[in-house]
């Protein structure tokens, strides 16, 4: 069951139908006022697929390393082993882990995104005159509406579900573990020094020795709170672009249910103002963003306009969740 | 339905570093005996973030459960044959309940 991915090519379609219905009237000027902000819930849409995926990409992905450490590592690692010598080790004794191809998360991404590709043809095929019956229309608009839902369900999913860095964060923990254990043996032999053992090593260089060991395990303390703020980053990012592409795709379809008593004006009021509003969609205040979301999630859930969708959604959902649950 | 998928997801996250931080802490012939079901491993956990979201699942107690104790057992995995074995009970509980 994927009840993501196959009704957004109906959904989109939906949109457009809306649009393209508003064709038939005598004000076009008012329809491509629609199309435009149609169009503008595909572009944040699209962005909100690509700031998801990276987010996946960046959970499993290594650290960027310097070929001067990519060497020294393969020396190291290399001559130690007894294993026969063969491309996967060597390869292994140059890269630890690099993450193969998701096919399931990347079937996920390009269904997606190809719901939405699609709205540029249909666009295409609107500005050539192509119209849709009325009954067409009605049917179709449920699944126009189920595309914000998606993205508000899909925000709110991500919102409660940090990323983390696993391979960032890993390494970072053997190199603390590392240099705990070197502090450790150290302090031990400082010690030792100190009551008269015969150690090769003397005292100043042991001491030396530690100081900087405490600078390391500064610096990776301040890598490690690094990783974790590029992670409230990137999470950041991610809603805020999804609780975009969520209130553009509400405004569009609420204007287009009620664009026969709309005006012209009213329109072009509501647009600018749905733009700027989205412009001020920036991480400086991110948790206003999340509220904002967070209402807007209410709204589709409680509206009665939206409510049916979002509830069928959910029980989709539901269903292939029960399916898994008596495993 | 949130709260319980952000816990157990919280805790596989732990998981799946702590197996990856004893994953790279192992020599390379090791890494080499490891890495098909490490592999599975971080591949399974990457998959079960995409169903929790797109709410495909709802996390039970027993799951959040099952998975606190795979990160205790984690815990102590001194030896090869420990860590494969906390290898194996992530990959097969992941392919069981959610994939």
């Amino acid at each position: 069951v994927k009840p993501f991915v196959p009704i957004y090519r109906a959904g989109l379609l939906a949109v457009f139908i809306l649009v393209s219905s508003t064709l038939t009237g005598c004000n076009e000027e008012k329809a491509r006022s629609l199309q435009t902000a149609a169009l503008q819930f595909r572009t944040e849409s699209l962005a909100a697929i690509d700031a998801i995926d990276n987010l996946r990409k960046r959970e499993i992905a290594p650290p960027p390393r310097s070929s001067a450490e990519i060497r020294q590592t393969f020396v190291n690692r290399f001559l130690n082993s007894k294993k026969e010598v063969s491309a996967a080790l060597i390869d292994l004794a140059i890269e630890p882990y690099r993450p193969p191809n998701d096919p399931e998360w990347e079937q996920f991404v390009v269904e997606l995104k190809s719901q939405y590709e699609g709205f540029v043809a249909i666009f295409d095929k609107l500005e050539g005159g192509t119209l849709v019956g009325t009954k067409e229309v009605r049917q179709s608009a449920e699944h126009a509406k189920t595309l914000t839902v998606q993205m508000a369900l899909l925000s709110n999913a991500i919102a409660a579900n940090p990323p983390v860095f696993i391979q960032y964060r890993s390494r970072i923990i053997v190199r603390l573990d590392q240099t705990r254990q070197d502090y450790q043996t150290l302090q031990t032999k400082i010690q030792a020094k100190e009551s008269g053992s015969t150690i090769p090593e003397t005292l100043p260089q042991l001491i030396t020795r530690r100081t900087e060991l405490e600078t390391e395990t500064g610096k990776l303390m301040d890598e490690w709170q690094q990783i974790k703020q590029e992670e409230q980053k990137l999470l950041e990012t991610t809603v805020i672009q999804c609780t975009k592409a969520v209130a553009v795709g509400k405004e569009v379809i609420e204007m287009a249910n009620r664009y026969d008593d709309l005006s012209l004006q009213q329109i072009n009021r509501s647009l600018p103002k749905l733009f700027a509003t989205l412009s001020g969609f920036t991480g400086k205040d991110y948790q206003s963003i999340r509220s904002k979301a967070d209402s807007l999630l209410r709204d589709l859930q409680t509206d009665p306009f939206w409510r049916t969708v979002t509830q069928q959604f959910l029980d989709r959902a539901n269903g292939a969740a029960a399916s898994r649950t008596n495993r | 339905m949130t709260d319980s998928n952000t816990e157990f997801l919280q805790i596989a996250a732990d998981v799946a570093t702590s197996i990856t931080t004893k994953y790279l802490r192992a020599d390379l012939d090791t890494q080499m005996e490891l890495r098909d079901n490490f592999d599975r491993a971080l591949r399974n956990y990457n998959k079960t973030r995409l169903v929790i979201l797109k709410k495909q699942v709802i996390c039970t107690p027993k799951d959040v459960e099952a998975m606190q104790q795979l990160r205790q057992k984690l815990s102590q995995a001194n030896t090869q044959q420990q860590l494969l074995d906390s290898l194996l009970g992530f990959v097969r509980f992941l392919t069981m309940r959610f994939l």
